[in-house]
């Protein structure tokens, strides 16, 4: 996995490539620490370059999301398509984390 | 007249004798008579055979309609733990367990990531404080050397120094104490260390192992589901399918049921069949009695009137009698003239 964070007012757009599995997690730590930290309110993940995702994947991007609710942010999804779609569908995760 | 005249000697006893004529029209109406009645007999054993097979007809395809039925209402679900289970249903309880299970496999997931990060974290606070076992062991260093610095003072100054000797000596006990200490702590933050490095790897063998069946990629719970919604779809179709197949069997049945009993209905004509001829034949009776008691009578007309008579007073059914009255000259009066009218139509059903 690799990610670009892009930061303009109180918006925080981080875009996530490659794919997105357990052994991630380490760097996925970083992206959790610029939610918890950064003082953007609105974050954005973008998945349009994950091309796959496993179930830590979805469990990170739900320790994300509890993350940014216990600092009073915004997470939404964006660019969700293919295989993350699929994944993201059966694993409910739509009606947890809005999707724009 | 004349052949009344002509009477020939009769040989039976006790009877009067008859005219060739009435020797003639006795076979005749005798023999039309015996057809006839054997004809009636032969038409209602005939209908009451096929009236009862109709009847078993129409019981077989109520029976078989009732069958549909039931069918139609067992084939879309089964019995399971003392309720009904509609099969319809099933894919999607199968697709709720799926759901349930890969919901399950999310939590885990996310208790998994999040128990790394904590411990990570706690990982983070163990190398901070061996840095500081670390700081604390440079000091202790620096205090030993001081205390070993101070015993070689108090030792210069002599009976002065004594007390500093002292207190120099308890110093360096100190450290020697803080050493082994520190030591200590550092035992205890390498086995926590190594013990939580061990839980992170277990976690991470668990991963790969549930990765390995396919259970943490979902790829197969992705599968599974597609397989499902076919599934219920291809399910849904089929049984829509056989519920108007069944549908329009039990109609068929029902329909045959109906029209057997029409036809069962329409078999009642044997019944006034049977009710006219054996009217005739009555009437075929009288007229054979006639010339077989009363053959002299033939040509007067008061006893043909006596016999017409006899003739009317025989017959119940009411249109056949005013047939009966016309041909004779004698006009009846009824107040019901319809075939079906009249108490004497009272046709009684199979």
């Amino acid at each position: 996995m690799e990610y670009t964070a892009d930061h303009s007012g109180d918006a925080l757009c981080v875009r996530i490539s490659g794919v997105l599995t357990f052994d991630d997690h380490g760097r996925f730590k970083s992206i959790v620490d610029l939610i918890a930290k950064g003082a953007e309110s609105q974050i954005t993940l973008d998945l349009a370059q994950t091309k796959m995702i496993d179930s830590a994947g979805i469990g990170m991007l739900l320790l994300a999301n509890d993350k940014a609710a216990k600092e009073l942010k915004k997470l939404n999804l964006t660019g969700v398509t293919g295989h993350v779609a699929k994944v993201i569908e059966l694993s409910k995760v739509d009606q947890i984390i809005p999707i724009s | 007249m004349g052949q009344v005249a002509n009477i020939e000697a009769e040989t039976s006893e006790g009877r009067v004798p008859k005219s060739p004529v009435a020797r003639l029209l006795l076979g005749t109406i005798e023999s039309a008579n015996l057809i006839l009645t054997e004809t009636t007999v032969d038409v209602e054993s005939q209908a009451h055979r096929l009236s009862a097979l109709f009847t078993s007809l129409t019981n077989s395809s109520t029976d078989q309609t009732d069958r549909l039925s039931e069918l139609v209402s067992q084939i879309a679900s089964v019995e399971y733990d003392g309720g009904q289970v509609d099969l319809v249903a099933l894919p999607r309880i199968l697709e709720q367990s799926l759901e349930e299970v890969t919901e399950r496999i999310l939590v885990l997931s996310k208790q998994g990531v999040s128990l790394i990060y904590s411990l990570d974290e706690i990982l983070e606070e163990i190398d901070e404080l061996q840095s500081c076992i670390t700081e604390i062991e440079a000091i202790n260093r620096q205090t030993r050397l001081l205390s070993l610095n101070a015993q070689i003072e108090a030792g210069r100054a002599g009976d002065a120094g004594a007390g500093f000797q002292v207190v120099s000596t308890e110093m360096h006990s100190l450290s020697r104490r803080i050493d082994a200490l520190s030591e200590k702590m550092r035992g205890s933050t390498a086995i926590v260390t190594r013990s939580i490095k061990d839980v992170i790897s277990s976690i991470r063998t668990e991963y790969e192992e549930l990765s390995e069946i396919g259970a943490m990629d979902l790829t197969q719970q992705i599968g599974a589901k597609e397989h499902l919604e076919i599934l219920l779809n291809a399910l849904v179709e089929r049984n829509d399918e056989i519920q108007d197949v069944l549908g329009q069997s039990t109609d068929a049945s029902r329909r045959i049921a109906d029209e057997i009993r029409e036809v069962v209905m329409a078999m009642q004509f044997q019944d006034r069949m049977k009710q006219r001829t054996d009217a005739v034949v009555r009437a075929f009776e009288e007229v054979s009695n006639f010339l077989e008691h009363h053959p002299d009578l033939l040509a007067d007309d008061a006893g043909c009137d006596t016999l017409k008579q006899n003739i009317l007073d025989s017959i119940t059914l009411s249109d056949v009698r005013q047939e009966f009255g016309q041909r004779f000259g004698l006009v009846e009066q009824t107040s019901d003239t319809s075939p079906s009218g009249g108490d004497d139509l009272d046709i009684e059903l199979f």
